[in-house]
């Protein structure tokens, strides 16, 4: 789960104050839990120093919200690096997962690359399963069979996801 | 993919107004087996469909064997289907009114084969698929996971070079499916057969050497480092 | 190689037509039984010819092969055969009587005559003397039973026919018996009854085309019992590489199984109904099993036609779907039905018979002209249908459930209940157009017919009988005046060609009202305009025997001296005065018994007799008046009996009409059920899901009901309509006013109606075992 991936995909879509920036955080991903501001910005710098966001102006005023952040061209390499990328198939991705196809979408990109792209590896690791299912004991083949039905479920999750989110997509990209 | 036994390229198949298939690719080698998957609705079975000669693409073309499947008579076509192709599908494949070694020997018998041996053959087939003894029982009276065993004994008794399986384990359980999907992958393994199999279960799929995606109406495959 | 493959795909056919568990069982049962039913009536049609000719030929084998014998009769044996009736039924009774025992030839099948005071009845007239409907043709038939007649001289089981031993009077010279040759066939050989016009062949071939549409769309309905399982399997097949023309075949070996099939247990049942329906009369015809043998020609139309008609029917199921491995493509499907070709057919049928209305009635060409018309529109019944059952139950919305389930069945596949109801809907259509019309044209003879209800009664009666027959008249019913008169030439005595007088001899009662005569006594003689003899002069009676001068005298008579003049009295209206054999209107002289005393006693006398609104038992007790005297009386079939006649050729036209009819109207029941069972066996698991879910077994009954009902109610409809409006355009080439016999339209309607309900409560308990829950397991 990468916060940073999170927050540089949604600077992908546009240009945003810090305090939206966390608002739109907590909406997608937050699931309940709000970001401390201090995490925000402490990731924010760290994204600045790494040359993956610029300031894009200043709003007059005091404050610490004053700044906009843009994503710069090595910052969207990066992310769409990161989305085309497969998470190792473990149990217990949604999170990663989900931020992964949420982004997408509201980066404008196509969510279903990126499940396709953990669709290949989640089968990968499941073709070599089954085949040690074939040649294994009994207890070899409850073992395979309880990763085979989570990575299955895991599969099956985001596949679902997917759709939903391709409905909501004009919701989260208006 | 050159020398593939069986190939689709830029197939496009309309159903009216709806496109099922916008540019279709595939080729599958000889005793590959690849899994063809994506959501309901997203052509895998036109696609499926379009590789076995059963409806003719739009445009695009299907080979196999070097042969362009399109451009094939009716009776070629169907002489393809009884010899070098076999089918398993989800359900409504076997002839309710012939009993199961009957049905098993049906390609046999539709290619001129006395029906003696083809029954003979259909029954060796039956003892592979270890449901030798339904063989007198007609397929009412038989379950679902016996009754797709059956088909896929019927698939594979005429010695077929691709098989074709679309939701071969789509109305039986998960251990029911396994069994047969083991059955299946093994009998395939032995006679050298290549499989297309159609399924949107990644379980499923996992028996296949590679897959395949479907999605609106395109194909895609991801290779992954 | 290529016929090996032939084999095969026909084994595989064949395979799947038999033992293909219990629905397929049921299937092949169903096929079965409905080629059968058709097998039984076509071979039954395929009959026709060798009922009408065998029956015809035992009808005439015992007809009295004679020799006319003038004067002196030699001996040897006489018989006379009277054609009378009895409530309507014709009754034939041959009196026989031989002069000397010796050789005489017999009657075929037979071994003796009756004598005197004996009979010999056919089985149906013994039963009926013997049961109470019997009781006034009893005394008609008073001998000693002694046999029965052989069937080789019956022309049905049913036929009423006799030979009565009569005496030595029956030798008379007054009588109309004759010196018997032999038995046999009197006109000419064939006994065909010689070519029969074409116009008639026309119309006969019209009604079979109207009798027999029903049967072969029967046949074709059935080859199409469970046609979606079929394109199913059939489809299954496609999928594991069978190609079209496999396929075809596969069908075609499946459909003929059944054919076949139906053609072996069609033959057999026909074989045991030929014998069950021996003796059973239906609309006044009765047969013998052996008159229902199909002509070869016949039979081997059935025998290839029946599973050529179910092979067709099945192509050309096939034809318009592709069966395609992945399921079946009904090309006709969202083709909606045209109407314009439809309403061409009915158009050119209705044009085709005004046209003929315009041309001379008599002429052969206008005959021609309206059956072709009246065809047209007939086949235009069963076409229309489709296209309306489709418009109506398409129009129709909501509705409680059962009417909903039934209307969205019927809009979902309506061509098939429509092909069948719209065979009864011909059958319907020609029965009632060919009622009305005949109704009306009866009327009209009926109403032209002068002096009805009272009409007379003419009868020849022999002298010797005449005052038996007088009093036994005189106390019959509804019998009034009664007149007697002989006539009589009366030659001039040794003129040699001159002409003679007609005497007619009354007594004074007749006299007085034939005649301006008001005052009469026995004995005397009066003289009308023309007479040739004078008063008092010679006169002889004779003989001819041949032409004019070669005659013999056999009797003379003195004229009176005084002959008073007198005129005729103008015959009354409503009497048959003024015409018949014995008119007295050619009468020259006119004398009283007394006057005429020697007159020879094979002078005949003529009795007239007024009858007043005869009640059907009256009319038999006038013939019974006449009865004591057989061969010395002679009713003539007019007068009273002309009702009779007229009924009786009217009636065989009449039942020829509802036997037709009636087997068709039972065909195409038939037919609906067979129709209504594979719909009920195609859609059991619904059916059955629907019981399982609640819905109650009376909403599925009525939902069939419904399904059944209303293509009958708009097969109904159009075929009154179309029936009457034929028989409206017939009539009018006639000149004739329409009316129509609504009573009969009604049964005939109705019939249909009840036919529908017989359906449907008999589909019922095969509905209850498929809904049993359990079926939902099955498959």
């Amino acid at each position: 789960m990468s916060i940073g991936h999170s927050l540089l995909g949604l600077l992908r879509q546009e240009p945003r104050h810090g305090y939206d920036l966390k608002r739109a955080y907590d909406d997608h991903f937050g699931q309940g839990r709000v970001l401390p501001y201090g995490q925000v910005y402490a990731t924010l710098s760290r994204l600045l120093k790494n040359g993956l966001i610029e300031e894009s102006g200043v709003r007059p005023g005091n404050g610490p919200d004053r700044k906009r952040y843009a994503i710069t061209a090595d910052g969207v390499t990066d992310v769409d690096q990161w989305l085309g990328r497969p998470e190792k198939p473990e149990l217990y991705l949604q999170s990663t997962l989900y931020s992964k196809v949420v982004i997408a979408l509201m980066a404008g990109l196509d969510a279903s690359e990126v499940v396709d792209t953990q669709r290949a590896a989640h089968l990968r690791s499941m073709r070599e399963l089954t085949a040690r299912k074939r040649e294994g004991d009994l207890a070899d083949k409850l073992i395979c069979d309880h990763a085979l039905f989570h990575l299955d479920a895991d599969l099956r999750w985001l596949e679902l996801t997917e759709a939903r989110l391709a409905d909501l997509g004009k919701l989260v990209r208006p | 993919m050159t020398g593939a036994l069986l190939e689709a390229k830029g197939v496009v198949k309309a159903f009216g107004p709806t496109a099922a298939l916008a540019g279709a690719d595939l080729a599958i080698g000889a005793g590959e087996v690849v899994a063809v998957m994506g959501p309901s609705g997203s052509g895998k079975s036109t696609l499926l469909h379009c590789l076995a000669g059963i409806i003719a693409p739009d445009s695009g073309t299907v080979t196999y064997d070097g042969r362009d499947l399109g451009g094939m008579a009716d009776v070629p076509r169907s002489a393809l289907r009884r010899t070098e192709f076999g089918f398993v599908f989800q359900f409504g494949q076997l002839v309710p009114e012939l009993t199961c070694v009957e049905n098993v020997a049906l390609p046999l018998r539709l290619d001129g084969r006395r029906r003696r041996k083809a029954e003979a053959q259909a029954r060796e087939w039956l003892v592979r698929l270890e449901v030798e003894e339904l063989a007198d029982k007609r397929p009412g009276e038989v379950s679902g996971g016996q009754g797709q065993r059956v088909a896929i004994a019927r698939a594979l008794v005429s010695g077929p070079r691709v098989i074709f399986a679309d939701e071969p384990t789509g109305a039986l359980d998960s251990f029911t499916g396994e069994r047969v999907m083991d059955l299946m992958t093994q009998a395939v393994r032995d006679t050298g057969a290549a499989v297309v199999l159609v399924t949107h279960e990644a379980r499923v799929a996992a028996y296949a050497d590679r897959e395949v995606v479907v999605r609106d109406g395109r194909t895609r495959e991801v290779a992954l480092a | 190689m290529r016929v090996g493959q032939w084999v095969n795909d026909l084994a595989i056919g064949v395979r799947l037509a038999i033992g293909g568990g219990r629905s397929a069982m049921v299937r092949l049962a169903l096929g079965t039984i409905g080629v059968a039913v058709a097998v039984v009536a076509l071979l039954g049609a395929a009959s026709t010819t060798t009922v009408l000719e065998d029956s015809q030929q035992r009808r005439t084998a015992d007809e009295l092969v004679t020799t006319r014998t003038d004067g002196q009769r030699p001996a040897g044996l006489y018989g006379w055969t009277d054609k009378g009736s009895f409530r309507g039924e014709e009754v034939v009774v041959t009196y026989l009587y031989a002069t000397a025992a010796g050789d005489h030839p017999l009657p075929p099948g037979t071994d003796r005559l009756p004598g005197p005071g004996e009979v010999v009845l056919s089985p149906a007239l013994a039963r009926l003397l013997d049961s109470p409907q019997g009781e006034l043709l009893r005394p008609r038939f008073t001998g000693k039973r002694v046999g029965e007649l052989p069937k080789v001289v019956l022309g049905e089981p049913t036929s009423l026919k006799a030979y009565v031993g009569a005496d030595a009077s029956l030798v008379d010279p007054s009588t109309s018996a004759e010196r018997v040759e032999r038995f046999g066939v009197a006109q000419g050989p064939g006994g065909g009854g010689g070519e029969r016009p074409p116009q008639l062949m026309l119309l006969a071939l019209l009604g079979a085309v109207v009798l027999l549409l029903p049967v072969f769309t029967f046949v074709a309905t059935t080859a199409r019992i469970a046609g979606a399982q079929r394109d199913r399997r059939l489809s299954a097949l496609r999928l594991v590489g069978s190609d079209s023309r496999q396929v075809h075949r596969i069908a075609a070996a499946e459909s003929l199984v059944s054919a076949v099939a139906g053609l072996v247990v069609g033959t057999a049942a026909f074989l045991v109904v030929r014998e069950l329906i021996e003796g059973v009369e239906l609309f006044g015809t009765s047969f013998y099993a052996s008159d229902l043998t199909p002509d070869l020609l016949g039979a081997s139309l059935v025998v290839l036609a029946v599973p050529a008609v179910s092979l067709l029917a099945t192509l050309a199921a096939l034809r318009r779907t592709i069966v395609e491995p992945l399921g079946v493509v009904r090309q006709g499907k969202p083709v909606r039905r045209r109407v314009w070709w439809r309403l061409l057919l009915v158009a050119a049928g209705v044009g085709l018979m005004v046209a003929a209305g315009s041309m001379d009635p008599d002429n052969t060409d206008s005959t021609t002209v309206v059956v072709l018309g009246s065809a047209l529109l007939l086949i235009g019944v069963p076409v229309m249908l489709p296209w309306l059952v489709e418009r109506v139950s398409g129009r129709i919305r909501g509705g409680a459930p059962s009417w909903q389930l039934a209307i969205r069945r019927l809009q979902l596949d309506s061509g098939t209940s429509a092909r069948v109801v719209g065979g009864i809907a011909v059958v319907l259509t020609g029965a009632i157009a060919l009622l009305t019309v005949l109704t009306v044209v009866a009327d009209q003879a009926r109403a032209e017919a002068p002096g009805s209800p009272s009409s007379t009664l003419l009868a020849s009666v022999d002298a010797k009988v005449l005052d038996d027959v007088l009093a036994r008249l005189a106390t019959t019913p509804a019998v009034g005046e009664v007149r007697a008169t002989r006539l009589v030439e009366a030659y001039p005595a040794g003129s040699g060609q001159s002409s003679p007088d007609s005497v007619l001899v009354a007594d004074c009662a007749v006299i007085t009202r034939l005649t301006t005569t008001r005052e009469c006594t026995d004995g005397q003689a009066f003289a009308v305009a023309g007479t040739v003899l004078r008063p008092g002069s010679p006169a002889e009676f004779r003989h001819s025997r041949g032409d004019r001068s070669d005659f013999e005298v056999v009797g003379t008579w003195t004229v009176p001296d005084r002959l008073d003049q007198t005129e005729l009295a103008p015959p009354a209206s409503g009497t048959a005065a003024g015409s018949g054999p014995a008119s007295s209107s050619r009468a020259t002289i006119i004398a009283t018994p007394g006057a005429i005393p020697d007159l020879p006693a094979d002078v005949g006398a003529t009795v007239q007799a007024q009858v007043d609104r005869p009640t059907a038992d009256q009319l038999e007790q006038i013939r019974n008046a006449f009865a004591a005297h057989p061969w010395q009386t002679f009713v003539y079939p007019g007068g009273p009996f002309e009702r009779i006649v007229e009924q009786q050729s009217m009636g065989a036209l009449q039942d020829a009409l509802y036997t037709g009819s009636t087997v068709t109207l039972l065909v195409a029941g038939l037919s609906l059920l067979v129709l209504a069972f594979e719909q009920i066996q195609e859609r059991r698991k619904p059916l059955a899901m629907l019981v399982a879910s609640g819905v109650g077994l009376g909403v599925l009954a009525r939902s069939l009901l419904w399904q059944v009902a209303v293509p009958i109610v708009l097969g109904v409809a159009v075929a009154v309509l179309t029936g009457l409006g034929m028989a409206t355009l017939v009539l009018r080439m006639l000149d004739l006013p329409l009316t129509v016999d609504w009573p009969s339209v009604a049964a005939l309607s109705g019939g249909a109606a009840l036919v529908t309900l017989a359906v449907t409560a008999m589909t019922l308990p095969f509905l209850r075992g498929v809904t049993k829950v359990t079926s939902l397991r099955a498959e």
